[in-house]
């Protein structure tokens, strides 16, 4: 039987199950390893919807988060109406998961059956469900982040403008983003 | 990122001062009782909207400071701690040395058990206090895009080629009860 993963919306009463959720321990690992145990429910209360995933031996995989982005895209001028965009701002799979289950690997992001997939296909799907005419999903990642690039590009993400320099922590973010079919 | 003003005390903290001035200068206690409950009752209007005030500024605050449009500043946070203690003293005292003589001489005193409801919610904001802070995740905070990086995303949201991957029905959600009943 394939191993499908089960969404659960996260919220305050799930917060036991992720305690030390450990996606690994570079810089891009650890962020969110600490955020989904520390940031989230401050998320959750100003709209952000979180998800945690559970497999087919009832153990929690990773988790997953859609909101509106803030990052406010008015085009042609700055004066133009705003265009609404949604935003994956933190996605984590415990390391131990990582390329897992290797025997559902394929190239069709369609079917393939590793757990990152699926979580994608799971994010692209409420996408398209969200209110509000949404125009395409983007996210920041960590250039250093191969894995996760790598994932992306296979579901149609691509790059955009120039890395967005965090102020504080100095960190250069690539952005990437992927319409929404309508 | 702009700053909060820092210089003046800003108008929810004169309104909650308002309040607690509202109720030591019109204290009268020969006041008929029908005066006095006209009196009481639009102190606990003017309690009620205070609090509609505090709740939906310090909202605001909290997400600008989460959304990185703000700089988390002590001077306003010691400020909204301190309108809110204002308002539990202030409203501790109306219902203690007002509102309870009151009800003795008339089955209702308009708002008061809305005053009442508020009371413990706005005692724990203060008790269990966390100050707000900047959203680890980038993708949350709010800026507007440069134009390089919004001509770009224009771009991939009217490009033609076609998708590598065909949305579906979102697949069913677990319960919390289910998930928590089966997690291991």
């Amino acid at each position: 039987m394939a191993d499908v993963l089960f969404p659960v919306p996260f919220d305050a009463d799930l917060l036991p199950f992720v305690a030390g959720f450990d996606c690994g321990p570079d810089p891009w690992e650890q962020e969110p390893s600490y955020w989904i145990q520390e940031h989230a429910l401050e998320a959750i209360a100003l709209g952000t919807k979180v998800w945690l995933y559970m497999n087919q031996q009832d153990l929690v995989v990773g988790f997953s988060s859609l909101d509106v982005s803030k990052s406010l895209l008015r085009y042609p001028t700055p004066k133009s109406p705003r265009v609404p965009v949604l935003v994956i701002p933190e996605l984590g799979l415990k390391k131990e998961f990582k390329g897992e289950p290797k025997a559902e690997r394929t190239s069709d992001p369609n079917t393939d059956g590793r757990y990152s997939s699926q979580i994608m296909r799971h994010l692209l799907d409420n996408a398209h469900q969200w209110q509000g005419n949404m125009q395409a999903v983007s996210l920041y990642v960590d250039p250093r982040n191969v894995a996760a690039i790598r994932l992306y590009q296979r579901f149609g993400f691509a790059t955009y403008g120039a890395p967005y320099k965090e102020p504080h922590t100095g960190i250069s973010y690539d952005r990437y983003a992927v319409r929404l079919a309508r | 990122m702009s700053s909060t003003n820092e210089g003046h005390a800003p108008p929810w903290m004169t309104f909650a001062e308002a309040y607690e001035e509202q109720w030591k200068s019109d204290h009268d206690l020969a006041m008929k009782w029908w005066d006095r409950k006209e009196w009481v009752e639009n102190l606990v209007a003017t309690g009620l909207d205070v609090y509609g005030v505090l709740k939906t500024r310090e909202a605001q605050w909290r997400e600008q400071v989460f959304r990185g449009s703000v700089a988390f500043s002590e001077k306003q946070e010691q400020q909204f701690r301190r309108a809110h203690d204002l308002w539990v003293r202030t409203t501790r005292a109306i219902l203690e040395q007002l509102v309870d003589g009151l009800e003795q001489q008339f089955d209702e005193v308009t708002g008061v058990e809305k005053l009442r409801q508020e009371l413990p919610i706005v005692e724990a904001t203060l008790r269990d206090w966390k100050s707000p802070r900047l959203s680890l995740a980038v993708g949350l905070r709010e800026h507007q895009l440069p134009e390089d990086a919004a001509a770009a995303l224009d771009r991939i949201i009217h490009c033609a080629t076609p998708l590598p991957y065909a949305p579906k029905q979102p697949v069913q959600e677990l319960s919390a009860e289910e998930f928590k009943r089966r997690a291991r």
